[in-house]
């Protein structure tokens, strides 16, 4: 193999000048990253070249959960399996009062003319990387394009919200979580169903604008409000942990707790968004704020 | 030039590629950073092991593109790893000639302060781009990437030698 011994004559640009260029390239695709659709595009293309490797890369710790969950011991399983034929039995009971109850809505919601809009589930998804940032508030999903995914689609866990689609790849997609600073969730308070924005603010969730001349409590649970076209309406998001009155601001200070699990939780439903509602007329829209 | 140089020379590049790509597949395995803060990037590292034995080939240019690949791979802000490897090839390249007359323990070190470079930028970019600081942790795994590096030369030293040997 020939290549040219280090001399002070070489052809190409000099590492510093190189330095220099491809940072400013950088910066910039920092910049465009998420906001130029051709940045992603590419992106998208990359990401499925390293789909192997992913992949590849989380063979070792599925290997480790599967020895994991094989050798655990006998009656641990009769224990769970008890358990969760229990909690079976409960939820079915549940389920069908919720039955009756759902019924009884669309006779309501048929009977004002409003359409039934129950929550579907676009697909189950595993989180295959956290990433290695601490602080990044993004994960990467196993499916992408190919299972209907779309950029904007709500993910929840087990337990509650967890985030919403900010980019598809083909075979991946990024799910970005309801703490990174740039998302605002349309939340009501599902004791009284008093509406207000929930606000990502880094490492938590933030309820910045809460009226103090509305009731709030510890304890109450934030579920979304369904206000918009991405998140539909009752999925529990966070519990209140304390609330406090402050004087001379209009709105309380609350401490809250979000219910998904994070980066423990493994698996996420991903929701489809709403279809937007057809354009209201202004006519119809000044009739309705008419209306008492 | 010396016979060490020579030797890195002769390695083929899909050697190197392939090295490369078994860096980023342990760095794409998802740990948990609660109980793996303390690992290196080993992606930086093997970046580090071509910029000192093969400065011809491994630059700017290559960090450039490992980075990029690194933070689609990672779901970093594109351009985030390619910004701070850059700076920390840079960082080692324009020493190289000197640092490889050095011992391993005295390269280790260089190793270190090139690592905490690319950390410092890494935490930097992350404060721009969210307004956070990063968790301390994150900057003991410098000191265990340049804990690791004689025992990385050395591993890379007998993979290649018995390669030669076979032909």
């Amino acid at each position: 193999m020939s290549e040219q011994p280090l001399n002070f004559s070489r052809k190409g640009m000099k590492s510093s000048s190189k330095l220099i260029i491809l940072s400013i390239v950088s910066v910039a695709l920092m910049m465009l990253d998420s906001r130029y659709s051709a940045v992603q595009k590419v992106k998208s293309y990359t990401a499925t070249a390293l789909y192997p490797l992913q992949w590849i890369a989380n063979q070792p710790v599925y290997f480790y959960r599967y020895i994991s969950d094989s050798v655990q011991s006998q009656t641990d399983l009769v224990a769970e399996s008890k358990r969760l034929s229990e909690e079976n039995g409960r939820l079915k009971l549940l389920l069908a009062q919720a039955g009756v109850q759902q019924k009884e809505l669309i006779e309501l919601k048929k009977l004002q003319g409003l359409q039934q809009s129950g929550i579907r589930i676009s697909g189950m998804a595993t989180i295959i990387s956290n990433g290695r940032d601490p602080l990044a508030d993004r994960l990467i999903l196993n499916k992408g394009e190919v299972s209907g995914f779309k950029v904007g689609d709500a993910a929840v866990d087990q337990n509650g919200l967890i985030g919403q689609i900010t980019q598809v790849h083909p075979l991946s997609a990024e799910l970005t979580l309801i703490t990174n600073s740039k998302m605002v969730i349309p939340i009501m308070v599902e004791r009284t169903g008093v509406r207000s924005l929930l606000y990502g603010s880094g490492s938590s969730i933030n309820l910045r604008y809460f009226p103090a001349d509305a009731d709030l409590r510890p304890d109450d649970v934030l579920v979304t409000s369904g206000l918009d076209s991405i998140y539909p309406e009752g999925i529990p998001v966070a519990k209140v942990l304390q609330v406090f009155r402050v004087a001379g601001t209009p709105y309380y200070r609350v401490t809250l707790t979000p219910l998904s699990g994070f980066r423990n939780s493994k698996y996420v439903l991903v929701l489809p968004q709403k279809k937007l509602p057809e354009q209201l007329s202004p006519a119809s829209d000044s009739a309705k704020a008419k209306r008492p | 030039m010396t016979e060490l140089e020579d030797f890195h020379k002769r390695v083929p590049k899909h050697i190197t590629i392939s090295g490369f790509m078994l860096a980023m597949l342990l760095d794409f395995i998802p740990f948990s950073f609660n109980t793996f803060f303390w690992l290196p990037e080993f992606t930086a590292l093997i970046l580090l092991y071509w910029a000192l034995y093969r400065p011809q080939m491994v630059g700017v240019g290559a960090a450039f593109l490992t980075g990029l690949l690194v933070d689609v791979g990672t779901a970093a802000p594109l351009g985030q790893h390619a910004l701070s490897y850059m700076v920390m090839v840079f960082f080692i390249q324009q020493r190289q000639q000197r640092i490889m007359l050095f011992s391993y323990g005295v390269q280790a070190m260089a190793i270190w302060a090139a690592l905490l470079c690319n950390q410092v930028v890494l935490s930097l970019v992350r404060l721009m781009y969210d307004h956070r600081f990063t968790e301390w942790q994150v900057f003991i795994a410098p000191f265990i990437g340049a804990l690791l590096w004689p025992l990385l030369s050395k591993i890379m030293l007998v993979i290649l030698n018995s390669r030669l040997l076979r032909r």
